[in-house]
Formats: C-alpha cells, structure tokens, sequence
C-alpha cells in the first residue's frame, strides 16, 4: 500500500489555508483542507499514514480542544500546531500531551516541511508499533 | 333716674330729631305720590329745599326721575308689600351732569283700616360704594390676569424643566453607554490585549504572503517553472499585502491624532469613573489605591474615553508590578494637581518593583515593555493619546522602590474674548 501522505490543514484563515495547501501540494503532499475543527471532526476519514496541521483559535472548537478529542481515538495522528498568538501556556500543555511541533505564525516554508516530515515519521513508527503489537 | 324720666324728650320729637338728622335719605309720600316729609339728606341730594318738596308731588320735584319712581311707588300702594333695593339710576341737582345710583327701600304705612295711606322711602346714595366695588373688581381683574400670567409662564418653565430632565436622562445615557465601553475594555484588560489582536490580524496575511512567495519559489526551482501557477500566487500575494495595509490603516485610526470627541472634564471626576473598573484587579493583587485631589480644579477639554484609556492602563500596569512582587500587596498613589496656569497634572504612583534605569527611557517606545508576556504596546498608545490632546507624560523611579507616572492635560481653552 503506497499511497501518498496525507496533510490534514485546519485553520479558519482563507488565505492562510490557501497559502498553505498550495506550498504542501507544490511540496508533494496531499492535502485536505478544514476552515475549522468541527468541520474536521464532522468530515474526514483520517487515512493511516498522515499528519495534522491544526490552527489554535478558531470559531467553535480550538485547536487544543480537538487535540483532547483525537487523544481519545486510537489510530490518531500527530499534530502539528500553528498560532499567530504567543499562547505559551497552552504551547507547553499541548507539546506535553504530544504535538509534534509549535510553530509561531509567519513561519519559514522549511519549518513547516520539517516538522510535518517529524510528524509523519513519528506516525510511521506508531503504525508499524501497532501492527507489531 | 327714674325722675329725669319726665324730662325726657318726648317720643314724637326724638322721631322727628332723628328723622331729622339721619345720615340717609328718607321721605314719606301719599297716595298721590306727594311728599308729607321729608329729611334733610333727601333734599340735599334732590338739591331742593324741603319747603319746595312737601305737597309736591315727585313729577314735580324730581320730573326726570319721576318714570322711574312713580310707578315703584304705586306698586307699594297697590300690593301693601314693600319694595327692597331698588335702584334708581340718574342725576340729581346735587351732582349736576353726574349720572349717580340710588339704592331704595320702600314699606307700606298701613292705617288702622288696613289701607295704605303712605310710602315711606330710605334711600342711600351708593354711587361710591359701585364705584369702589368697580376698583376693586378692576383690580381683582388685574389681579386675575396677573396670576393667568404667571401661570402661563410657570407652565412654559415647567415644560423647560421637562425638556431638562429629558436631557439629563439622555446625558445619562450617555455616561451609561461610557461606562459599557470601559467596561468592555476593562474586559480586554489593557491596551496590550488590544496589539495582541491587532498583531494576529496582522499574522494572518503575513503567513499568507509568506507562505505563498515561498512557494512560488519552489515553482521557480523547477525546470519548467508553471508560470499560470505563480501568476496566482502572485495575485494572492497582493490580495493579503493589502490586507495587511488595512490592519495598519485602522490602528492608525484608532490612534488618530486629532482627538473624537472634545469635553470640559473635570479629572478628579474622570477618574472616580475608572476606579471601579479597576476595583477586582487591585482587590487581586490586594493593592489599595489612594486618591487625593486638589479641590475645584478647572476643567481640561479631552476626549474623555481616551482620558479614561490613560488613566486605566496606568492603573493595571501599577497593579501588575505590584502583582510581581508577590501577594504581600502594595499600595498606588494618585494624586491630581494643577499643573502650574495651563493645566492639570495626574500622578500614579506605586511600591512596585520599579523599571531599571537603563530600560527607563524607552518605555513609552512600542514594542517596549517590562512586564513578561507584556507586548509593549500600553504606554506607547496613552503617550499618543495625551500628545493628541496637547498634554504630556512622563515616569520616574521612586524611592526606594516602584515608579511613578505623570501625565499633564490642557486646560479648556476661554473662549476668544
């Protein structure tokens, strides 16, 4: 099974979203899309091999209110958070419970890739761990 | 006593003495209407004398009042009833040219056989009496009219005081409608909470741009670079630059130079307002707040909710340095003095920890701050804010510790003498 990885971007901002499918698309990535948590949560089939790239205020649920969501799941992936605030508190508790990295919004094209490949990397791992399992 | 008795004048001469002398008019007259007797005042006023009266009858004596009398007269006569105020109106000879108004009683004198043989007549001359009642009727009309007057004045006034009332209720609203917008500030807590919106809205496109001419430069890289692609993400580009430019443009209203809306404000009023909205925070950080105010200060002319910004943003950046000292509290000083002719001054002292001297120049400069997590953005806005309004400000340490700020506004300018 060789399917491309697959990016889940949640964030409210049109331009922002759109600036950013378009990078991870020239990037070789394939991208879904959310204008927002709910819509994420109501929408997607979460495909196995993936990451998440989730904003942290957004209308309706947050960013840190879906991580406590998908930490529920089994089979959850990892996620990568984006801010255009300086939440430090909530920067910690989110890393504490697992996110891959904490980007402070605008970001260099090559922190996002990075971090995403981390996430999908450590995603990688944790497939092959259940399956060994 | 008993023997003066006999002395005494005799009834009949008594009668005619009195008769005689009475201040009133009285004559008795037959059926014929001829006069039998007659008293003095009753010729006077027929200005006759009473050989010309008796065995006359009144046509002869009085012809012009005759119509008016004569039949009055008879009717005593016929009907044995007597007559009561009856008025005469007319001349006589004692007031020539004069038109005078009698007032006149009339009885029957009824003899043993039952039959009227005689009228006796009193008469009063009343023309003073009607014309005092005129006078006072006059002036009671005078009177009347004055009070309708003074009514019709009290009920403008009345409807002036309305018309008050409604505007000090709008005045009210007003103030209400102040105090909802500090109060919603007081929500955001600080101008800092203001940048830090500001700087998210302006993230947002920045991301964008960012991202995009990133992109776009990946496409470059490639051999065969899809230039309808990058023409996109160039239109984009644009799109989130200008939107940036807005951001920009509405903090710079917000910051306007030229102040909204002018008032004659007292301060000390001013800041009695913002006290309570800063009451919770300093209850907190169990922080008191002193304020002490010089008495009838003129007023300055600001806008008062970017005055109220001011003072409250002082307040919570004293309450947060006291905060850091830990929860032994502390206490802020304010104090509001003129400042020399032109203005009024406004201190806000602490015991807080103090801004070192090397960082103490800078911290109206954006972007500058003290505080942790602090965006630097507070006292650059109230520095803005009283420069707008022709006023200054200025810090400086205290002793031993904690700092205080000063800021001075304009008085309200007379107006052009």
């Amino acid at each position: 099974m060789k399917t491309a990885p697959r990016v889940y971007l949640i964030d409210d901002d049109t331009s922002v979203r759109k600036s950013l499918a378009r990078l991870l698309r020239i990037s070789g990535y394939e991208v879904e899309a959310f204008s927002s948590a709910d819509e994420f949560l109501e929408t997607c089939c979460m495909a196995q091999y993936g990451c998440i790239i989730l904003d942290l205020r957004m209308p309706g649920l947050s960013g840190e209110g879906l991580q406590g969501r998908l930490l529920t799941m089994e089979e959850a992936l990892p996620i990568v958070v984006i801010t255009g605030h300086g939440d430090l508190d909530i920067m910690a508790s989110m890393m504490k419970k697992g996110a891959v990295a904490f980007l402070a919004k605008p970001f260099d094209d090559h922190e996002l890739l990075d971090a995403i490949d981390a996430g999908l990397a450590r995603n990688r791992r944790e497939v092959q761990g259940r399956r060994e399992a | 006593m008993s023997q003066d008795k006999k002395e005494d004048p005799s009834e009949a001469l008594e009668l005619a003495h009195l008769y005689e002398r009475a201040p009133i008019a009285l004559c008795v007259t037959d059926k014929d209407h001829r006069y039998v007797r007659i008293n003095q005042e009753l010729c006077d006023i027929n200005g006759r004398s009473m050989e010309e009266h008796v065995g006359r009858t009144v046509h002869e004596v009085i012809p012009h009042l005759a119509e008016q009398i004569v039949p009055m007269f008879q009717k005593v006569i016929d009907t044995a009833e007597p007559i009561l105020d009856y008025e005469v109106h007319g001349e006589t000879l004692r007031h020539p040219g004069e038109k005078r108004v009698f007032l006149g009683n009339h009885f029957p004198l009824i003899s043993k056989a039952g039959e009227v043989q005689y009228v006796h007549t009193m008469v009063r001359d009343i023309t003073d009496q009607r014309r005092a009642e005129a006078s006072l009727k006059e002036a009671n009309d005078r009177l009347e009219e004055r009070v309708r007057v003074r009514t019709e004045e009290l009920v403008i006034l009345s409807e002036e005081l309305k018309t008050e009332a409604a505007e000090r209720v709008r005045a009210q609203e007003e103030a209400s409608r102040r105090h909802a917008e500090l109060a919603h500030m007081s929500r955001v807590r600080s101008m800092g909470e203001l940048a830090a919106s500001i700087s998210h809205e302006l993230n947002q496109p920045l991301t964008a741009v960012l991202t995009n001419a990133q992109a776009a430069l990946r496409l470059m890289a490639r051999k065969k670079p899809d230039l309808q692609a990058i023409q996109e993400i160039l239109e984009d580009i644009v799109v989130d630059d200008k939107r940036a430019g807005e951001v920009i443009r509405r903090l710079r209203t917000l910051l306007q130079k030229d102040p909204v809306a002018q008032e004659a404000v007292q301060l000390d009023e001013l800041v009695s307002g913002v006290l309570p909205l800063v009451r919770s925070d300093a209850q907190g950080a169990n922080v008191t707040i002193n304020v002490e105010s010089t008495p009838n200060l003129p007023p300055v002319e600001v806008d008062p909710v970017q005055v109220q910004q001011v003072v409250m943003n002082l307040l919570m950046n004293a309450i947060d340095a006291i905060r850091r000292l830990g929860s032994e509290g502390g206490e802020i000083k304010m104090e509001i003095s003129s400042a020399g002719k032109h203005g009024v001054q406004v201190t806000v002292g602490d015991n807080g920890p103090g801004i070192p001297a090397r960082e103490i120049g800078d911290v109206f400069e954006p972007f500058v701050t003290t505080k942790p997590g602090g965006l630097g953005m507070g006292l650059a806005i109230c520095k803005s804010i009283l420069e707008a309004h022709g006023g200054t400000i200025s810090v400086e340490s205290s002793v031993p510790r904690g700092c205080c700020f000063s800021f001075t506004l304009p008085l309200k300018q007379p107006p052009p003498s």
